[in-house]
């Protein structure tokens, strides 16, 4: 062994370790092989950069675009349709043209494009034939997988091997190549889902069991769960929460509710929207956490002790107010006031923003600061006094909270207020960040005083105690809210059917992250859902568990399925977002429908022209990718959109370390080491030894990395033995495009797990057999196809 | 001069038509360059294996890796920090803040992306033209133009640049360092601030901005939309007794009934319930009546109750950005109002303000929306990646606690290049890498940073570039160039190829331009037994001085709406800059570039 191959091993090592851990995401871990590649000298920057522009490359990202084409001008949702229109209502029948539909339709589109655009079509069916979702959904996955080892183009795996047979001088594949071997797998698979894989499958299907639409598939007790957090809230005549809009009435944000619906005058309406007026004896529909409600409304919560003058003037030798007016160079400008973090550097509440003489009272922690605004900060007098010191940060004016001109011009309604906690109060024992006292009722602790000490400007992790006198700083309407929403009228136990959350303007669905989204990794309060999409999110679907409360700040996966309520006008509008994919077959918008002839020409007269030879296989696509474009089937920001470049840049990342191993002997010497581990049981146990290995691989790093670096390790191997290169090659392409044992070996296995309500086992229980099938026919049949010896 | 052969023809062709598409402008630069590459191709004007080459080109990779490293430096808010500075050193002078303000923009776009720079000046700029009270128009060229010779101060600052370095270096001729252009560079940046303070000034106009004229539109008149319900108290009521006129100074423009439009009004016409009716008048007088009679506000620029909560509601300018997948789309196609919560109140666009049925109106890349919409909601529209909002952007969505980590990589990438003799395609995939490896940015957003026009562009010209050397075009042009200039000296040559390279990068992109004309510049120089480096150089400037028009340069359109500029402003204040920097370089680049080493 030489330096280089151990430097080169390193860097596979290295790789392959990242790979397994799940760190870092994949396309950045190619682009670390590569810059350790250049660095190290193992290739020249040529070479480091030829990825790029590898006609497999190319390939790749311009069958991204033809598959763009073809779904948004409809013809693979047209033709997916039609297809399983006729499929019938037997789940054996089903299962069969589900997964043929799949694989022919991803033989010549990307496999999680498939997937992703039969999901909803599939996810129909089982609702109108009531078979769960779980018996249909990893066929699909399957189906589709399968489909793509029939062509050339049907996964990157293909393009790639075919590319580096060309490269080490031979024949690459041709576009139909593929066809026998994939066929005869396809059947194969087809046969065994339906005769064992069947039996081997869940039964689940978490929107019928969430919503508990289904009748008789589901379980009493999952259904219960929904049940246990819905009620029906009465607003009693004469409450102050009438003619308030939902927003001010604080029910949402304060208990932790989604109000679903409302009852007035015994009309349903099923979208309410924050600025609905309430009205007396309006009956909401909440959801969330009842308890907590019925905490507030069975017991004492905080008893507002005296409201007079005295408590003022008593307390302002202690806390005072002060304007703060923000001066040119001040360090504040720009910056929010929780940038600044005013209440825990500087120990005080801004309790208003004076701009251009607007005062300005809500939503003042995210404003950022301009020349001339003026701040009433609220605190004790040393707090207040550092500005006397910090001049550069603004001009700093005493007053206090009585003063006239202070009131008027803030619009004050603010005063101070004296308030105790009773005993058996659900507050006691909560810190004050816990007891939520400012974030639903508004009210400011100033100071926490109790027989034995009094703390001014209590920190937010301050426990409560039963008997604790706290001076608050509060509208005194906010504390008559708190009194209304204490006499709110619950009910439990409601009657599901009279409930009827399904109807024309609003309705439950279900929605998973679309395979190219960008919200992995963030939670659903960061990305605004609920403001932005108008839905509200009931539950969601994880690792075949449902999820249910404290979904805000729940960080999304990719495979997680949503259960979202809302008007369908809302629904509409989240199915037009690329991040989300609505399961309901009729949210699927056609973007172009009169261009669907043109986008299944241009896809004909690219494999015609492939077919007929006369155009290499990266140039007969990229003239379909351009005629796409200049067609008007897709735009091209939309062309770029539908590229996977999370898939092109891993690919064109990890061509160099294939290029490495070839030319620092490294891929001959894992050939000889493979060559002397299995070589002497014959070429079948060869076959078998290079299709486990490559198949462990693909578990662990993405399918089209373990080609790249398999396909010198095969060819070498080949050359050794004297066997056929197109063969192995063959044999590689198939093992790196099996990953059915896992969810995470496929994006389009992850992305049928939410649906499916699918547990990791699910996929062990049916790939490993599925696997071993496919070895076995690959190693008996293949030969038959590709001699092994040329 | 060699006779023209059938491949030159050809690669001649090819070469005219793909100009003739980029002035027509009926397609986007990328798609033709990917029909230029298929052209080239599919004729088998260069081997096979060649035809993709421009995607692995080190000027490819360098570029797209520029697009991340200045993504990183923006999300950390390095570039709100140097924005902020222009607040803090502008004085109160005009021509102060003009020089402040190209200084700042032009040494960001050094180590930034051109059209990044402008962008994430525009809203600083905006709120400064508010507080100094000098007219936006008058500094928004001035902004567009500095991120345009700002470029010219390195290697990395914009795509011809790296071009230059990339074709000379495939040619084994010496190439470029990182700072190589920087003298030039700082000469070309100096004049054009000089000429911008002193004589520019004076030639830009005093316009209206594109939002204050939107505004003073939304005070003269205004369109609105009201459905009569049944319950209504005028339904049933004529014109007349409806009192619209007498008290609430509004005109009923049309009636919308039974999907007939009826204009025939008189006062005796009588309104009925369902009817539409198309009012006119004053904000205020629309949403006073609004009010009184309680009607259905049905239009696009439908007024909340909560939007007359004037702390809740908020009126802002934003701009198409610049990589807008809005283009040639309405309002009503992607559900503005429902996905924003933002309505529309009247587009700019060309220096016409379209006020009405503006739902339907197909966007067009430099127009001004004026929007109202709840404060709230306002992050959200910075966020999108459609939208350019012409307000200081809320810090928060920055990671300022990286900032100075993004600084680091930056430097480092420079220390790389310069000292270490990495090449620069590398450096800025390592400090691509490292941006994403850290935190700065999201693999995510760095490939949404990425421009991918430019790189396909880029990517599918380089591959005419090569066949022009393979076919011998290159030569054959540079023959021709040499034989009739040639007798006038290497001045007069060096000359010409700048002047051919400033002509022609005015209706095609730089970067086009720079890979169309560097490769004759080269043979020329050859020919010529002279530095190609000199020559090189001339082209690339050359190719980076679109000031004559707005469509000249994507920058230049961005600040088309906001400044409410028309079309020969541009002219007006780059042709005499086109001029004085013709002049600057052709007397400093053969002292600093010797034309004979």
């Amino acid at each position: 062994m030489t330096t280089e191959n151990v430097l080169v091993l390193a860097i596979l090592a290295g790789a392959i370790i990242l790979f397994v851990t799940e760190r870092l995401r994949v396309d950045l871990i190619a682009l670390l092989v590569l810059s350790g590649l250049a660095l190290t000298g193992l290739v020249t920057p040529a070479e480091a950069l030829s990825g790029f522009s590898n006609a497999a490359v190319v390939t790749v990202w311009a069958v991204f675009i033809l598959s763009g084409g073809l779904s948004q001008t409809g013809v693979a949702s047209i033709i997916g349709r039609q297809v399983m229109r006729i499929a019938g209502r037997n789940e054996v029948q089903l299962m069969a043209v589900i997964m043929l539909t799949a694989a022919i339709m991803s033989a010549f589109m990307n496999n999680v494009g498939v997937a992703a655009l039969l999901l909803p079509v599939v996810i129909n069916i089982a609702r109108q034939t009531r078979i769960p979702a779980s018996k249909l959904l990893l066929p699909l996955a399957v189906g589709a997988l399968l489909g793509g080892m029939m062509t050339l183009i049907g996964t990157p795996p293909n393009i790639l091997a075919s590319d580096a047979l060309r490269a080490y001088g031979f024949e690459p594949f041709q576009l139909f190549d593929f066809l026998p071997m994939g066929l005869i797998l396809t059947v194969a698979g087809i046969l065994f889902m339906i005769l064992i894989g069947r039996r081997l499958l869940p039964t689940r299907d978490p929107v019928q069991t969430l919503s508990g639409q289904a009748n008789g598939t589901m379980e009493p007790t999952e259904l219960y769960e929904l049940e246990e957090r819905l009620a029906l809230i009465t607003v009693p005549s004469g409450s102050r929460l009438a003619g308030k809009s939902l927003a001010e009435s604080r029910i949402g944000r304060a208990l932790d509710l989604t109000i679903l619906g409302l009852q007035r005058e015994g009309r349903k309406q099923m979208t309410v929207r924050p600025d609905t007026v309430l009205q007396d004896n309006d009956r909401l529909l909440a959801l969330g956490m009842i308890q907590r409600l019925e905490d507030l409304s069975s017991r004492p919560y905080l008893v507002v002790e005296d409201t007079g003058d005295t408590v003022e003037q008593l307390a302002s030798r202690e806390v005072g107010v002060a304007e703060l007016k923000i001066t040119p160079d001040s360090p504040f400008i720009n910056k929010t006031i929780s940038q600044i973090d005013v209440r825990q550097i500087y120990n005080l509440t801004v309790l208003a923003i004076l701009r251009d003489g607007q005062p300005r009272r809500t939503n003042l922690q995210d404003m950022p600061l301009q020349e001339g605004d003026t701040l009433l900060l609220q605190g004790t007098q040393p707090s207040l006094s550092i500005f006397d010191e910090l001049e550069q940060f603004g001009e700093l004016r005493y007053s206090n909270l009585s003063d006239r001109r202070i009131i008027r011009n803030y619009r004050l309604e603010e005063r101070l207020l004296i308030a105790h906690i009773p005993d058996g109060s659900p507050l006691v024992g909560k810190n004050l960040l816990d007891s939520r006292l400012t974030d639903t009722f508004g009210l400011v602790a100033l100071a926490i005083i109790r027989p034995s000490s009094t703390e001014l400007m209590p920190s937010s992790d301050t426990q409560l105690q039963s008997g604790d006198k706290i001076l608050v700083a509060g509208n005194p309407e906010d504390l008559l809210n708190l009194r209304a929403l204490q006499q709110l009228k619950i009910e439990r136990q409601l009657d599901m059917k009279q409930v009827e959350l399904e109807s024309a303007e609003a309705g439950l669905v279900e929605a998973v992250l679309s395979p190219r989204t960008s919200l992995v990794n963030k939670n659903l309060r960061q990305i605004h859902f609920r403001e932005k999409f108008g839905l509200s999110v009931l539950a969601i679907w994880r690792n075949g568990r449902a999820y249910r409360s404290n979904l805000n700040q729940m960080t999304l996966q990719f495979g997680d399925a949503f259960l979202l309520y809302g008007s369908r006008e809302k629904i509409s509008l989240l199915s037009s977002e690329t991040d989300f994919l609505v399961l309901q077959e009729e949210e699927q918008i056609v973007a172009q429908p009169r261009k669907a002839p043109i986008a299944a020409l241009i896809m004909v007269g690219v494999i015609g022209t492939v077919l007929l030879g006369w155009l290499p296989i990266a140039i007969a696509a990229l003239v379909g990718a351009a005629l796409m474009v200049l067609t008007g089937c897709l735009s091209m920001e939309d062309a770029y959109h539908y590229i996977d470049w999370r898939a092109v840049f891993l690919i064109a990342c990890m061509l160099p370390l294939g290029i490495a191993m070839e030319q620092t002997g490294t891929a001959s010497l894992l050939a000889e080491g493979m060559v002397n581990l299995v070589g002497d049981l014959g070429e079948t146990a060869l076959l078998a030894g290079l299709f486990i290995l490559t198949s462990v691989l693909s578990q662990v790093m993405p399918n089209p990395v373990v080609t790249v670096l398999m396909a010198p390790i095969a060819i070498n191997t080949a050359g050794d033995q004297g066997l056929s290169p197109y063969a192995l090659m063959m044999v590689v392409a198939i093992a790196a495009s099996a990953s059915f044992m896992s969810p995470v070996g496929h994006p389009a296995n992850v992305l049928v797990m939410g649906p499916g309500g699918y547990r990791f086992s699910d996929y062990i229980r049916i790939g490993i057999p599925l696997t071993i099938l496919v070895l076995i026919i690959t190693l008996f049949v293949l030969p038959i196809f590709w001699p092994l010896f040329p | 001069m060699d006779s023209i052969t059938v491949d030159i023809a050809l690669t001649l062709a090819i070469m005219l038509i793909a100009v003739i598409l980029f002035a027509s402008e009926k397609l986007r630069v990328d798609i033709i360059a990917l029909m230029v590459l298929l052209a080239v191709g599919l004729i088998g004007l260069i081997p096979p294996e060649a035809v993709f080459a421009g995607f692995a080109s080190p000027a490819v990779v360098t570029v797209w890796a520029v697009y991340i490293v200045s993504a990183g430096l923006f999300k950390t808010g390095v570039a709100d920090i140097l924005g902020e500075q222009i607040t803090r050193l502008s004085g109160k002078g005009e021509a102060r803040l003009i020089v402040v303000i190209m200084l700042v923009c032009g040494l960001m776009s050094a180590f930034m992306n051109n059209i990044g720079a402008t962008a994430v000046l525009l809203p600083a700029v905006v709120g400064i033209s508010k507080k100094a009270n000098v007219p936006l128009s008058r500094l928004l060229i001035p902004l567009s133009f500095a991120s345009l010779m700002g470029g010219n101060m390195t290697l990395i600052g914009t795509p011809p640049n790296i071009l230059a370095t990339n074709i000379l270096f495939a040619r084994d001729l010496p190439s470029f360092s990182f700072f190589d252009f920087t003298p030039t560079g700082i000469i070309i940046f100096a004049t054009g601030i000089i000429y911008m303070a002193t004589v520019g000034r004076r030639l830009l106009p005093n316009r209206e901005s594109s939002e204050e004229q939107m505004v003073a539109q939304q005070q003269r008149e205004y369109v609105s939309e009201f459905r009569i319900l049944p319950e209504n108290p005028i339904a049933g009521q004529s014109l007349l007794e409806s009192r619209l006129g007498a008290d609430f100074d509004l005109s009923v423009v049309a009636i919308l009934r039974d999907g007939e439009v009826r204009t025939a009004l008189h006062r005796e016409t009588r309104i009925q319930a369902n009817d539409l009716l198309i009012v006119e008048g004053s904000a205020e007088n629309l949403i006073h009546a609004r009010r009184e009679l309680g009607f259905v506000l049905e239009s696009e620029h439908a007024l909340d109750v909560e939007e007359l909560d004037p702390e809740s509601v908020h009126v802002v300018e934003a701009t198409l950005s610049p990589r807008s997948s809005m283009v040639d789309r309405t309002l009503r196609d992607i559900r503005f109002r429902d996905r924003f919560g933002f309505t529309a109140m009247a587009i700019w666009r060309h220096g016409e303000i379209i006020s009405k049925r503006l739902r339907d109106v197909e966007l067009e890349y430099g127009d001004s929306l004026l929007l109202r919409g709840p404060r709230d909601r306002l992050p959200a529209l910075q966020e999108a990646q459609d939208f350019l909002v012409l307000e200081p952007v809320i810090m928060e969505m920055r990671r300022r606690d990286k900032t100075l980590l993004a600084v680091g990589i930056m430097a480092l990438v420079l220390l790389l290049a310069t000292f270490f003799n990495v090449i620069i395609s590398m450096a800025m995939v390592i400090g691509a890498v490292l941006m994403v490896l850290t935190g700065c940015l999201t693999m995510d957003e760095a490939y949404k940073s990425i421009e991918w026009r430019s790189v396909f562009l880029i990517g599918g010209m380089l591959t005419l570039g090569i066949a022009m050397e393979t076919t011998g075009t290159a030569q054959f042009l540079a023959d021709g160039l040499v034989e009739t200039l040639g007798r006038f000296g290497p001045m007069v040559i060096l000359a010409g190829i700048y002047i051919m390279a400033a002509l022609i990068t005015e209706p095609m992109s730089n970067a086009a331009a720079t890979v169309l004309m560097v490769p004759i510049a080269i043979d020329v120089a050859l020919g010529l037994g002279a530095n190609p480096q000199t020559f090189a150089l001339a082209t690339v400037i050359g190719a980076s001085t679109s000031f004559l028009t707005p469509v000249g340069h994507q920058a230049n359109v961005l600040v088309f709406g906001p400044g409410g500029y028309r079309f020969f402003d541009y002219t007006r204040v780059g042709a005499p800059l086109n001029l004085a920097l013709f002049a600057v370089t052709m007397i400093v680049l053969p002292i600093i570039w010797p034309l004979f080493p």
